[in-house]
């Protein structure tokens, strides 16, 4: 059986708690090192996915604008179509003459056979209708429908009701 | 073990670094493709929308040239339609509007005067405000002189440049909307332009006329 001998002077004898201390910091460097080296691994490991993950992104990405760039005279298209549907959007929104000549189509659409235009004007967004009829009973009954459809306009003005006993009654309308 | 501690410490942060990067390059990559994925959706959807009959129909409605002469042909065919006499057409190119600041429309005023039934004048009316290229009425008047109508309109005739340069590839293009395939649905029935054709009148040959040179009898 082998005997220890300790060649030391008794005096350099390392003692029994700093030995304790000693294997603590031992396990723990162990312990340290073993966890180091699994991190560097998954660190490492990880890095090799991420730059696998964006070559993949790289290529689906230039895959992606080979397809865009193929299908150039379809966007050259579509670009064309938004950028007119916008402007005419703005002309069709600008169109207020218009409204106000389907506000006096309305109106003509109540005439009887007796009664008639006379004159007609959309002028700087002031719409005037100048009707004839021989008949009382047209204008009443014209006046009544116009009433009865309100909701058609904003405003209908009668600027002028006049009698002639040779072309019978004329009346002045200013339709907004 | 300093030294050691110092290497991994350097190693890690290195590697910590690298991963930053790597995640900051994978996410912009990310944004792009989905980028690209959309504008590619929307492409493809442009094409089976048929988008190249769409564009040849706004371009007819919106030009991207002064479309005066058509519109007078436009004018000039409907009235024939309507039974109308022209009175008078006026082009007046010294009204037209350049609007570079509002979304670059520029307009023309065409004047038309027109003589005959009130109803026709009404059709031709309603005639020109559904036909391409776009017409805007700036003013009308319509007067009855003994039992005919004269009507003097003057129209707008808008027209805008074509867009110069497409988006950038990294910028998302949206497919139509819409709103925007009502304006192409009512644009498809709005009547085309054509350019009239005006045949030279043939000369012709007067027969019996007198001589005026020839001696009295």
């Amino acid at each position: 059986m082998a005997t220890k001998i300790n060649l030391l002077p008794e005096q350099l004898a390392v003692g029994e708690e700093l030995d304790k201390i000693t294997g603590i910091i031992k396990i723990a460097i162990g312990i340290l090192a073993a966890v180091s080296f699994f991190v560097a691994v998954l660190a490492v490991s990880y890095t090799f996915y991420l730059t696998k993950e964006l070559d993949r992104l790289n290529q689906e990405n230039a895959s992606y604008k080979q397809s865009v760039v193929s299908l150039e005279s379809t966007e050259q298209g579509l670009v064309l179509v938004k950028d007119r549907i916008q402007k005419i959007q703005t002309i069709l929104d600008s169109q207020q003459n218009e409204a106000l000549l389907g506000k006096q189509k309305t109106i003509t659409d109540f005439f009887d056979e007796t009664t008639s235009v006379e004159d007609s004007s959309i002028v700087q967004g002031s719409s005037r209708l100048e009707l004839k009829t021989t008949n009382s009973q047209s204008l009443a009954s014209l006046i009544t429908q116009i009433i009865e459809s309100k909701n058609d306009f904003s405003k209908v003005n009668i600027s002028n009701i006049s009698f002639s006993p040779f072309s019978g009654y004329s009346m002045n309308l200013i339709i907004n | 073990m300093l030294i050691t501690l110092i290497i991994a410490v350097i190693g890690f942060s290195s590697i910590y670094k690298k991963i930053t990067t790597l995640r900051k390059d994978i996410k912009s990559s990310q944004e792009e493709v989905d980028l690209l994925k959309e504008r590619l959706t929307s492409l493809k959807q442009a094409e089976t929308e048929s988008i190249s009959d769409s564009a040849v129909n706004v371009s007819l409605a919106l030009p991207s040239k002064n479309p005066a002469l058509f519109v007078a042909s436009q004018i000039r065919a409907i009235a024939q339609e309507n039974a109308l006499s022209i009175t008078e057409l006026i082009i007046d190119n010294r009204l037209s509007q350049s609007r570079a600041d509002e979304e670059s429309v520029s307009s023309v005023n065409v004047t038309v005067g027109l003589m005959g039934d009130y109803t026709q004048i009404a059709k031709m009316i309603e005639g020109l405000k559904t036909s391409k290229p776009l017409l805007s009425i700036n003013e009308l008047t319509i007067e009855k002189s003994n039992n005919t109508y004269e009507a003097a309109i003057t129209y707008k005739a808008h027209w805008s440049s074509l867009p110069a340069t497409l988006p950038s590839i990294n910028k998302p293009v949206s497919p139509l909307t819409s709103s925007e395939k009502q304006i192409l649905q009512l644009l498809t029935t709005y009547k085309e332009a054509s350019l009239v054709d005006v045949s030279a009148l043939a000369p012709q040959e007067i027969t019996d006329r007198p001589d005026p040179f020839s001696p009295l009898q």
